[in-house]
């Protein structure tokens, strides 16, 4: 059997149970006469005692360690790989892929901004820890822990290279997506992370259909570009990116010193090997110096630029928030543009509020929404103005590197380097000798 | 020499600098761990639910005084009784 041929039969029997999601129900819920709508997401699993919660934070502990381990120490790829399949059962399908970190982002947010919402420790806890195993460790969360990266990981078949100038201009949309998610979450509209994670579906076993498509979309195109949510979508990437800069310890390419044999060039999926700098030439050096000069004077700009647009956004961004949509279809109602009622119009009539309340709270919520969109845009705005600086800015490298920012720890690179092959022959007839 | 000892100082200035910040990651991350803590005792003193209402798993089920944990218990204790 072919390598790709085993990874078609993975992707059909990851896929096939989902297939559930179109079934009908055996016992279908009667139809009411007032046309309610189920909500269109995944549905919510189980809730699980909360021991069960310790329990999944100390494995995920448990976890990291095994992933520190095999990454920085053990240097095997295979042994990665197969902690990333167990990882992906576990945290993926026996856990429904909730609590996940990646999700976890918007009950911190939630804890920060509302007062009365008390964090569930087990989801702070999930938050947390990869976040301290990554200024330790690097991104072995990523590597070999993530479900979401190791269902991607499990199909990437025929990596192709994404210019790093695509893949940066890329990456904007995972800073978008936090920023958005942190907003949405800061005002109490939605979980967007949750509402739109294209795995969880399969994780379930079932869901909303677009989401699930999503999911297929985003693994077809995994054949090809490696994890394409980690790298391009994923909000806590873009966290644990900045951490994994000032992370201790880190892969390295070659366990000893680089001979430049050039060899794991082409080995990273994810275009995460830097290679070695020479200075500039003094006219490249002087050009560089000046659009570095015009990007600063541009940053102020774009910052504006993008609050702007944020602020303006805010009639648009506002309308996800269900009060304010309810406000609006009353509005409707009431001034006879439209005809008939809704479940949600018909409910706030039951509740006995006024009119008046309801349009005063969607106020609120737009202005909320105003400013926050105004701070969403100046940090795209701030983020696009530092990547464009990034192009102006070369670090020097004297042999050939693992970004840590970009590296994923996935430990494909382990296998080309004739120093670790090196290694290996000796640890392996030390062991034989003893 | 001067440019050498220039050179040589950077990764030295970059590894104190990243120490640095790692290290005010870290308490970061430990003073937000405190503070949720903090919030979460406070929240539970001032008799707000921690749960989201729901009393099913909570935690602090056993010891809450809110009115919707007392009419849980109560119907509980009268399930058990077989009332």
């Amino acid at each position: 059997m072919t390598r790709l041929a085993r990874i078609t039969a993975f992707i059909v029997a990851l896929l096939v149970p989902c297939l559930s999601a179109l079934g009908e129900l055996r016992f279908p819920p009667p139809e009411f006469e007032s046309g309610y709508r189920f909500p269109e997401m995944a549905p919510l699993p189980v809730a699980r005692p909360a021991l069960y919660e310790y329990i999944d934070a100390a494995l995920l502990v448990v976890a990291l360690l095994l992933a520190s381990y095999l990454i920085l120490r053990r240097r095997s790829r295979r042994a990665i790989f197969g902690l990333m399949i167990l990882a992906l059962f576990y945290f993926g399908f026996v856990r429904d892929g909730c609590i996940c970190p990646i999700g976890a982002i918007q009950n911190v947010t939630l804890t920060v901004f509302d007062s009365t919402y008390a964090i569930p420790l087990a989801a702070a806890a999930f938050f947390v820890i990869p976040l301290v195993f990554t200024l330790f460790c690097g991104r072995v969360f990523c590597g070999a822990v993530c479900p979401l990266g190791a269902i991607q990981d499990a199909v990437l078949i025929h990596p192709v290279r994404v210019p790093r100038w695509l893949e940066s201009g890329l990456r904007l949309l995972a800073y978008t997506y936090l920023g958005a998610a942190v907003l949405f979450a800061a005002i109490g509209s939605a979980f967007l992370i949750c509402r739109y994670d294209p795995f969880v579906g399969f994780f379930r076993l079932n869901g909303n259909w677009n989401i699930l498509v999503l999911g297929v979309s985003l693994l077809v195109i995994g054949l090809f570009v490696g994890r394409p949510y980690c790298r391009f979508l994923c909000p806590y990437g873009v966290i644990l990116r900045q951490l994994s800069r000032l992370s201790k310890r880190r892969v390295t390419i070659t366990p000893s010193e680089c001979i430049k044999c050039r060899l794991c060039e082409d080995a990273c999926p994810f275009g995460a090997i830097r290679e070695p700098t020479e200075d500039w030439p003094e006219g490249e050096y002087k050009i560089a110096k000046r659009r570095l000069t015009l990007f600063l004077l541009l940053l102020p700009v774009l910052v504006a630029a993008g609050g702007w647009a944020g602020y303006s956004l805010k009639e648009r961004l506002a309308r996800v928030h269900p009060r304010v949509r309810t406000a609006e279809r009353v509005y409707l109602e009431e001034t006879g543009q439209v005809t008939g009622t809704t479940n949600a119009s018909d409910a706030f009539r039951t509740t006995g509020q006024t009119s008046e309340a309801l349009y005063k709270e969607a106020t609120e919520i737009r202005g909320q929404f105003a400013v926050g969109g105004a701070w969403l845009g100046v940090f795209i705005g701030f983020v696009a103005g530092g990547k464009l600086m990034a192009l102006s800015v070369r670090r020097r490298r004297t042999e050939y590197e693992a970004d840590p920012a970009s590296c994923l720890a996935c430990g494909r690179c382990y296998k080309y380097c004739p120093k670790e092959h090196e290694r290996r022959k000796k640890t392996r007839e030390a062991v034989g000798g003893r | 020499m001067r440019e050498s000892l220039r050179r040589a100082s950077v990764p030295a200035r970059r590894q104190l600098i990243t120490r640095l910040l790692r290290n005010a990651s870290l308490a970061v991350l430990g003073l937000a761990g405190g503070a949720v803590a903090v919030k979460r005792r406070r929240l539970l003193r001032e008799g707000k639910c921690l749960n989201q209402g729901g009393c099913r798993d909570c935690g602090v089920f056993g010891d809450c005084g809110l009115p919707r944990a007392l009419s849980t218990r109560s119907v509980l204790a009268r399930i058990r009784d077989g009332q």
